[in-house]
């Protein structure tokens, strides 16, 4: 093999496995298997399309459904779930398990599409599900059965109280439930719904409307910030809230209750997450909190995140991910050829010691093992070169971004007599490398001593450039880099940190005052704060 | 099916138009880019990064990087000070264009935040420009006529801000430390931080007014504007970042979730500031150009003054000016709040118009990350209708 990266073509499977057999899977299934690809679907209930019933249009729902089960290049594996994945975009080599029986798979793309759980949230108000304290669920399936309604509703003057965003803030699609019930409920003569809330969360498409219209037809909303005390006394419900009109305590004696359900991701997330290296948020949804990612980006490329999977929303929001997850497929699948640029990394395999130090540094889940050396993926690999900082061997090079390559650009740098009173800046090309030409051109004054060097993404800023830059006479030198959960690559900007913070500390040693190196995050629309900074940094060493 | 030869008309060069723009040239179709002002980007690239110590995924950067896509893709033909004339259905559309009606006269040299192949600077009056920049280009120069025949069209005509000149008592017009939401993007961008627009001081006390323009059924618009919460948080934490000692105070309504990470922010958030749920009715204006706001204590009912030396009115999103017009000239229908009316209530991107397509705050409003999941849809709609599927 060739330590050189190469422009090359690769030809790559381009069959897609989608894990998730509800709506949005299906939606994507179909959306995909419509550009001419061939799909499996793998659903781990018995049956694919089974949908939440709190969402609305069912004929729609149901059309989907259909649609992708008739679709002759669409494969649905029920009860079936993944349970290895080797390789990577382009050439993924999945099994997936039916009753203990293992079938594999070759495929280029990979959806994930999980659903969400429902759960009721009565245990916040310390009291049990009942006839007369019920879910929001179990009050749909009342309102849509006409019986059902009729003897549970009509002529029975109820009082019936909604609780929502308690302790935990809810979301739009929980309101719309809500809302909907609510008008129904209040249609029915002598009914009177309470609606209790703290924040009304109306982020939706005609969530305003509705809420005016439920007011408007006599719903009462009683926004209240604390957690109301529910009692049971037989078949009524007392609510203690502190009324903010009043500015008192007050009761409200309910004959029905709906308790509002919270809406949880999948259990099986954090076994795909694992199996796949893709990483989940805060709340265990797929795709962290980075504008990079959105919408259905994951940080491996050919895995693409799409509805609940990454997020509660709305159905029509879901659909929408289901057709981007479908387009960034395509656009990668293409017609089976992957054209590669030469800006990924090669592991020099007599320097490699196999310890796996750039597997555990790589957001992008590109490098493998094989034989006695780490092998990193053209396709998969994003260029970052976080692993060839971090490789103690320095067995690692980067496309364009080779260390001789770098190291040679600090020296011519800082040829000649005026080394001594330069700043060399290491700038990611993602955003301070954008935030200094924004800075330039709008004639923000940089200083002439500040020179620029660009970097793939800070995390390619190896201690050995800054020591060089240092060594060969430089006054000062900056690592800039994309703020926190902001870097296209995830960590690199955190390791980057890291390196300069570990170096700040064995500078004094040697002699340098640590002020001399600094490390700081700017965004790439933000000229004026790259002077800023740069502004800093000449004063704190001149 | 080859849609290699295949064109199409976007219709606004903001997020969602550049973002629809750059999936169908990714796709092999042409795209004709069509924007009335004489720079791209929309609103959202003059928005400020709105980091602290981290990013809080406001998305301002995502409009660059994208415009920066558009600029290098040789597919996308850019029509900058352009407008729609009007439309000939016949098969395809045939639809011709003309120079922008938009009156640029209240600045002689208009700046832009596009880069590359198109020009950061516009001369609209060359005789009243003292330095004219290299590049600089004449407004007489840019601008496009006649007729292109096109397979399919996306209206990607945006939004406007909430004029908050609007809420007259809120007096925006009159006092200068009374600001928009718009106006502390600008002031964000151009200084590096929020400074008070009367003495460029960095503010202390400040106010953030929520939903002005957005759930205001006296103005007839009932509808959350969805991103006021997002920008007026995040700004609010900016501010405290640049400034610890600041003390800010939120009058809101209802507190929308923000970005994915809610609950943990919304916690900081209100640790770090003071919620009181009113909107204020009356702002009076002190001699330090400092105002005082009036509002209801939440505890004993008791009126309460309050002096503050910034304050940010977190303005709405407002249905697109030319909206009344595109839709004649397309045959579209608009919904009862003046935005365009999608087809299908679980696709934001279908008309009742075969071939004509919706992309982001043309049918309601979104935020920076929504409008560019919903352009990837409205591609992903017009290559089946194109028939690439």
């Amino acid at each position: 093999m060739t330590l050189e990266p190469v422009k090359q073509d690769i030809n790559i499977s381009t069959d897609v496995l989608v894990i998730g057999g509800g709506l949005t899977g299906l939606k994507t299934a179909d959306q995909i298997a419509d550009f001419g690809y061939n799909v499996t679907v793998i659903e781990k209930n018995n049956e694919a399309g089974c949908f939440f019933s709190g969402q609305e249009d069912l004929n729609s729902e149901l059309s989907i459904v259909n649609k992708a089960k008739d679709n002759s290049k669409i494969e649905i594996l029920t009860e079936t779930v993944l349970v290895k994945s080797t390789g990577f975009a382009g050439d993924f080599n999945v099994s997936l398990s039916k009753d203990g029986k293992t079938t594999e798979k070759n495929v280029g793309a990979i959806v994930v599409a999980t659903d969400f759980s429902v759960e009721p949230l009565n245990e916040n108000f310390n009291v049990d599900l009942s006839e007369n304290i019920v879910t929001q669920t179990e009050m749909e399936s009342i309102l849509s059965d006409s019986d059902k309604k009729k003897s549970v509703l009509e002529g029975k003057n109820k009082i019936v109280v909604f609780l929502t965003s308690f302790p935990k803030e809810s979301n739009p699609l929980a309101l719309q439930r809500i809302l909907k019930s609510s008008l129904t409920i209040q249609d029915v003569e002598g009914s009177q719904v309470y609606v209790m809330v703290d924040n009304i969360k109306l982020a939706s498409d005609g969530l305003d409307r509705l809420y005016k219209e439920s007011r408007d037809k006599g719903v009462i909303f009683i926004k209240t910030e604390d957690s109301p005390e529910v009692t049971v006394n037989g078949e009524k419900t007392s609510i203690k809230f502190f009324d903010k009109i009043l500015r008192s305590e007050a009761t409200i004696t309910s004959e029905l209750v709906v308790i509002e359900e919270n809406f949880s991701p999948d259990m099986i997330n954090s076994g795909i997450s694992e199996l796949l290296s893709l990483d989940l948020d805060s709340g265990n949804f797929f795709q962290t909190d980075n504008v990079h990612r959105f919408p259905v980006k994951s940080n491996r490329v050919g895995v693409f995140v799409a509805g609940s999977a990454r997020k509660i929303q709305p159905l029509s929001s879901n659909y929408t991910d289901a057709e981007n997850a479908a387009i960034f497929v395509k656009d990668f699948l293409g017609n089976g050829t992957v054209s590669v640029s030469a800006d990924y990394g090669v592991v020099d395999p007599d320097k490699c010691a196999i310890c796996l130090t750039c597997y555990r540094s790589c957001a992008h889940g590109a490098i493998y093992w094989e034989g006695d050396a780490a092998i990193i993926s053209p396709i998969a690999c994003q260029g970052c070169g976080n692993c060839a900082s971090e490789c103690p061997m320095d067995a690692i090079q980067v496309g364009e971004y080779k260390d001789d390559i770098i190291l040679e650009q600090v020296n011519k740098t800082l040829e000649g007599s005026e080394a001594e009173s330069q700043i060399v800046a290491f700038c990611c090309q993602n955003s301070a490398l954008e935030a200094a030409e924004m800075a330039n051109d709008l004639d923000l004054g940089l200083p002439d001593n500040l020179k620029i060097i660009k970097v793939p993404c800070a995390g390619k800023v190896d201690v050995d450039y800054i020591l060089k830059a240092f060594v060969n006479g430089a006054k000062g030198v900056m690592v800039l880099a994309c703020h926190t959960g902001n870097c296209k690559s995830e960590f690199g900007n955190t390791f980057a940190s890291w390196r300069v913070n570990n170096l700040k500390k064995s500078l004094d040693n040697i002699g340098i005052n640590q002020d001399r190196l600094c490390f700081e995050t700017v965004a790439s629309n933000m000229g004026k704060s790259f002077q800023k900074i740069v502004q800093d940094m000449q004063d704190k060493i001149s | 099916m080859n849609t290699e030869l295949k064109k199409v008309m976007v219709i606004g060069g903001g997020i969602a138009g550049l973002t629809a723009a750059w999936e169908l040239s990714k796709l092999n179709v042409h795209v004709e880019l069509i924007e009335k002002d004489c720079f791209l980007g929309g609103h959202a690239i003059k928005y400020a990064c709105k980091a602290t110590d981290k990013c809080q995924q406001c998305g301002a950067c995502s409009v660059e990087a994208m415009l920066k896509n558009v600029d290098n893709e040789p597919l996308i033909n850019v029509h900058l000070a352009t407008e729609i004339d009007k439309v000939n259905r016949n098969g395809k559309f045939k639809v011709t264009l003309k120079k922008s009606t938009m009156d640029f006269s209240s600045q002689s040299l208009l700046q832009g935040f596009s880069k590359n192949n198109s020009p950061l600077y516009v001369i609209t009056d060359k005789d009243k420009c003292e330095n004219i920049p290299e590049g600089a280009v004449e407004l007489s120069e840019l601008g496009s006529e006649g007729e292109i025949d096109v397979d399919a069209v996306i209206m990607a005509s945006g939004f406007k801000p909430f004029d908050a000149k609007i809420k007259s008592h809120l007096n925006y017009e009159n006092f200068s430390n009374v600001i928009s939401g718009i106006d502390v993007e600008r002031i964000k961008r151009e200084n590096g931080e929020v400074l008070r627009p009367s003495d460029g001081k960095v503010p202390e006390k400040i106010a953030f007014i929520q939903c002005v323009g957005s759930r205001d059924d006296r103005l007839g618009n009932l509808w959350c504007s969805k991103v006021c919460c997002a920008y007026g948080l995040r700004t609010a934490q900016t501010l405290k970042y640049q400034n610890p000692e600041a003390e800010i105070t939120v009058f809101y309504m209802d507190i929308q979730n923000v970005s994915k990470d809610y609950p943990a922010f919304y916690e900081k958030c209100k640790s770090d500031f003071k919620f009181v749920r009113t909107i204020p009715a009356d702002i009076y204006p002190l001699e330090n150009d400092n105002m005082l706001i009036r509002h209801m204590n939440e505890d004993d009912g008791v009126a309460i003054k309050e002096e503050f030396d910034l304050i940010v009115l977190s303005v709405g999103i407002m249905p697109g000016e030319n909206n009344s017009y595109l839709s004649e000239t397309f045959g579209l229908d608009l919904n009862e709040s003046g935005f365009f009316s999608n087809s299908n209530g679980l696709n934001s991107a279908l008309t009742s118009k075969e071939g004509v397509f919706l992309a982001g705050t043309t049918s309601g409003p979104s935020d920076i990350a929504t409008s560019i999941a919903q352009s990837g849809q409205t591609a992903s709609e017009v290559i089946k209708y194109l028939g690439g599927a």
